[in-house]
């Protein structure tokens, strides 16, 4: 009998063989292009985003599990980033997709405030939050009780209508990947120091760094376990692009990175949360030391610069690994070649299971249709690995 | 000259400054400290970049120690007229705000002895136009981080083409979603993989070998 798609998911997780490979495409900016709808469009009307990513499914699926990345509230998105985001259709124009101003917000003396810090530990991330987000939104300084209260209402206003949203998704027996999702702590350094500075922090300051990103887990961890459980799904997504190897030596990353990632993948586990790594870049060189996050109960997401089919071999029997169809291909390749990829990924990752097929990072926007379908089709196609 | 090598090579940037100093009072030609220290140091700190022994905060605390260097020496070249090895103009393409790999080559271009004109981001084929018109660099360097954006490297180069200067300046492009065939493709002269091979690629255009 075939497996459910949340059973398949469990499954990879562990390690084990599901009946065949589940897929799960990050969809967001191309559900805009393949709807005939702009991209102001489906990030500021709800409707609208449903419309398009049901479109996407209902055309190009079925797939197993729901990618829900769109970032439809600026406050959530600004605030897992820490990052100034511009919007289109208000500081681009309405068809391009969001991009950051990547600048120094953050100051070394921020670290000092991170690690002084007196206050309820509970509350500390919310207020490094707060405290980084009014240095480029002036209305989140010295925000009053009501506004706070008002912020937050927002915030959970999000986490309602993803709620609500899901019920489309399950009753189509489509799991739902993650309950929240935010940048690390040491990622999110990188981009509120901006990478240069950040950098030379690492070598003019790489204590200060890892103590404030080590003082910032637990609370992190803490928030985040309570949206999951909020929205019902425990599985958490914590982008670590800026732990790779194209920004990081692999001795900086298990030096001052990793030690706080770990205890917060350690402690979302021991909530009964999935750390849902996403790995952007290149992580070949960091690849052994991944080996020091919980055994089957992580899933690590590559985007096509790390060697995959290394990955498989080096930590394939401890995590969970997703992706990896490049951006270029989806956008310039054609859909024998996509199938071709997706089927060597399915027999070479996918052996033994623990593997998930998707896009490397997100389906481009102007990827062509066709591909995409072909990669959402393939895990079907081919069935389980020979 | 080789203890000015090891302080740039390590980051140490303020006995590089140090060092600097001590070798032009001891009548050390500025031009000599940069062809046999700064530059050695850099494209050493190049090659265990692309060996994968340094990584990019290796690589900034060595260009922030050539760059204090560079500055003790900077108004000795000005009073000699001492110039760059050549000019070579770099920008992130319209509608892309990503500026990490734009930034990184330019710094690779700067510790090789390169003048380097940086347009920012955003930069539209109009302004790279121009900014070839105004600088005559031997080469422009074009970084794009998006799919939808790196087509416009190919609408820069028609641009180039119908403003009549395609022939005089070199194209390299860059960046995450870039690949070979994509070069060829759009009729981009060289695709760098990274700041390294933009470098070196710099330079052999202006040895007449690109």
């Amino acid at each position: 009998m075939a497996m459910t798609s949340e059973e398949r998911l469990q499954t990879v997780i562990k390690c084990e063989k599901p009946d065949r490979v589940p897929v799960s495409p990050m969809i967001y900016y191309f559900a805009a292009y393949y709807a005939g709808i702009t991209v102001h469009e489906l990030w500021s009307d709800w409707k609208k985003y449903e419309m398009a990513i049901q479109k996407c499914y209902n055309e190009l699926g079925p797939w197993d599990i729901y990618y829900n990345i769109c970032p439809t509230s600026p406050e959530t998105y600004q605030a897992s980033l820490l990052m100034k985001v511009r919007y289109p259709g208000v500081d681009l124009p309405a068809d391009e997709i969001c991009q950051f101003d990547e600048y120094e917000i953050m100051t070394p003396e921020d670290y000092d405030w991170i690690l002084d810090y007196q206050g309820p530990e509970f509350m500390l991330y919310s207020e490094h939050v707060f405290r980084t987000l009014a240095k480029f939104m002036p209305e989140y300084k010295n925000m009053s009780v009501p506004e706070r209260l008002k912020f937050y209402w927002a915030i959970t206003q999000m986490y309602l209508v993803w709620r609500r949203h899901f019920r489309w998704w399950k009753e189509r027996g489509v799991a739902i990947l993650s309950g929240s999702s935010s940048e690390s702590p040491f990622d999110q350094f990188s981009m509120s120091r901006s990478m240069e500075p950040f950098s030379l922090d690492l070598i003019d300051r790489p204590e200060k760094v890892k103590a404030a990103a080590a003082r910032l887990s637990k609370s992190f961890a803490l928030v985040h376990i309570n949206f999951c459980r909020f929205e019902g799904v425990k599985r958490m997504l914590i982008f670590v692009h800026r732990s790779s190897n194209d920004f990081v030596s692999p001795k900086m990353f298990e030096e001052i990175s990793l030690p706080p990632l770990r205890e917060i993948c350690e402690l979302m586990v021991d909530a009964g949360v999935t750390p849902i790594l996403h790995c952007d870049g290149n992580w070949d060189k960091n690849l052994k030391l991944l080996r020091k996050l919980p055994a089957k109960k992580c899933i690590i997401q590559f985007d096509g610069p790390t060697n995959i089919f290394r990955a498989k071999q080096e930590i394939g029997d401890m995590h969970c690994l997703f992706g990896d169809v490049n951006a270029y291909d989806l956008v310039m390749g054609s859909p024998s070649k996509i199938d071709e990829y997706c089927h060597r990924l399915i027999e070479e990752v996918g052996r033994g299971g623990g593997f998930i097929l998707a896009a490397g990072c997100e389906v481009p926007p102007n990827a062509k249709p066709e591909n995409v379908k072909a990669m959402i089709e393939a895990p079907r196609k081919h069935g389980a690995p020979s | 000259m080789e203890q000015l090598r090891k302080f740039v090579k390590a980051g140490k940037a303020k006995e590089a400054e140090a060092r600097t100093r001590e070798l032009l009072a001891k009548k050390t030609e500025a031009e000599v400290i940069l062809q046999e220290a700064l530059i050695p140091a850099m494209d050493e700190v190049g090659d265990l970049f692309q060996k994968g022994e340094y990584f990019v905060p290796e690589m900034l605390v060595a260009a922030r120690a050539m760059k204090q260097a560079l500055a003790v020496l900077r108004p000795v070249f000005k009073e000699r007229g001492i110039k760059p090895l050549g000019k070579v103009v770099v920008g992130t393409v319209k509608g892309d705000l990503h500026d990490i790999g734009k930034n990184l080559v330019a710094m690779a271009l700067e510790g090789a002895g390169f003048e380097v004109v940086d347009l920012g981001v955003d930069v539209g084929p109009d302004k790279f136009v121009a900014a070839v018109k105004d600088h005559k660099p031997i080469a422009i360097g074009m970084s794009a981080l998006l799919t939808t954006t790196m087509m416009s490297m190919k609408d820069t180069i028609a641009a180039l083409k119908s403003a009549g200067v395609r022939g005089q300046v070199k194209v390299m492009i860059g960046g995450a979603p870039i690949r070979r065939e994509f070069a060829d493709e759009i009729g981009a002269d060289f695709y760098g993989r990274d700041s390294v091979e933009a470098r070196n690629y710099a330079r052999l255009v202006v040895q007449n070998e690109a």
